[in-house]
């Protein structure tokens, strides 16, 4: 995955795979640090995957013994010496909590969330996402009220995805400014370099 | 979230939109989005689809998202189901790949060579 949106989609991708019809993210930060979390209202975790769903050969697929969305987030947090945890919810459900150090060298940026929170919502229509940010939990997107709003009409639609691809990218500024002002982050040396 | 009131509007331009094209759906394009085809770019590819759409005005075909389908080194793969039409598989779509089967085969009802896989 070549930042952390792409993660998010995936993981989502699990949820809606999963079965769940509603997922809630939230992320914050403090310092140059991101904090992420993630529950959905799905059946959690198999038996067979729950001692660490992280463990790339613990997975639930049929046609290979090796799953790596999970897995590939807890290396994109380790290699910046955060850390990645995935857990059931008392009913039902999962529970994902990580943190991300965007300082670090080897961080991913965070890319273009608004793109992977709109392919979720082309992807998998019935899947309800409430997102809120920053260390204030403002809400910047809850499909049940964009749903209400549409009435019937298709939160796929070409047009009604323009206008909330838009309009998320304007929600999630203060993210992106906070992400923008941390050196390192996106691999992007903060110096002028060799030829500098 | 502010301004989702606009939503309003917006949904009732597309409900016009929808009536003046009564019929069903020409057609559903399905996107692979497992994580081998998000690592491989299917979302921008999916959102390149929908762009493309957007762009000819075309409003009756879905754009929808599968999961892996176990052919990863072929991902971003794309089944296109023209409507009383067999699928066609394409692979290793990006977006202007996307475009390019929205221009020729949605609009135009031809297959796309070089991309086409069945």
């Amino acid at each position: 995955m070549k930042d952390l949106s792409h993660h998010l989609l995936d993981i989502l991708e699990n949820s809606a795979a999963a079965g769940a019809t509603a997922v809630s993210i939230w992320a914050s930060w403090r310092g140059a640090w991101l904090d992420l979390e993630i529950s959905d209202n799905g059946p959690g975790f198999p038996a067979c995957v729950r001692q660490d769903p992280t463990d790339p050969f613990a997975t639930t697929r049929t046609d290979r013994p090796a799953g790596l969305g999970l897995a590939l987030l807890r290396a994109a947090a380790e290699k910046t010496g955060g850390w990645l945890e995935a857990g059931g919810l008392a009913g039902g459900g999962i529970l994902l909590r990580g943190s991300f150090d965007l300082g670090h060298p080897d961080a991913q940026p965070l890319g273009e969330m608004e793109d992977a929170l709109c392919a979720a919502m082309l992807s998998w229509p019935g899947l309800d996402l409430s997102v809120r940010i920053g260390p204030d939990q403002r809400h910047v997107l809850d499909t049940r009220a964009v749903k209400e709003r549409l009435d019937g009409v298709e939160i796929g639609n070409p047009r009604v995805q323009s206008f909330l691809r838009r309009l998320l990218k304007e929600e999630l500024a203060p993210l992106y400014h906070w992400a923008a002002a941390i050196p390192w982050n996106g691999g992007v040396s903060p110096g002028k370099g060799c030829r500098g | 979230m502010k301004n989702l009131d606009e939503l309003r509007a917006i949904r009732d331009e597309v409900r016009k939109s929808l009536e003046l094209r009564a019929g069903g759906q020409r057609a559903k394009i399905v996107v692979g989005m497992g994580t081998c085809g998000i690592a491989a770019g299917a979302r921008e590819t999916m959102l390149a689809f929908v762009e493309a759409l957007s762009a000819e005005g075309i409003s009756d075909v879905a754009v929808t998202a599968a999961g892996c389908a176990g052919f990863c080194d072929q991902e971003p793969l794309v089944d296109v189901e023209m409507r009383g039409g067999p699928a066609v598989r394409y692979g290793r779509v990006d977006a202007n790949g996307a475009r390019r089967i929205v221009r020729e085969h949605i609009v135009s009802g031809k297959k796309v060579e070089g991309l086409a896989l069945s």
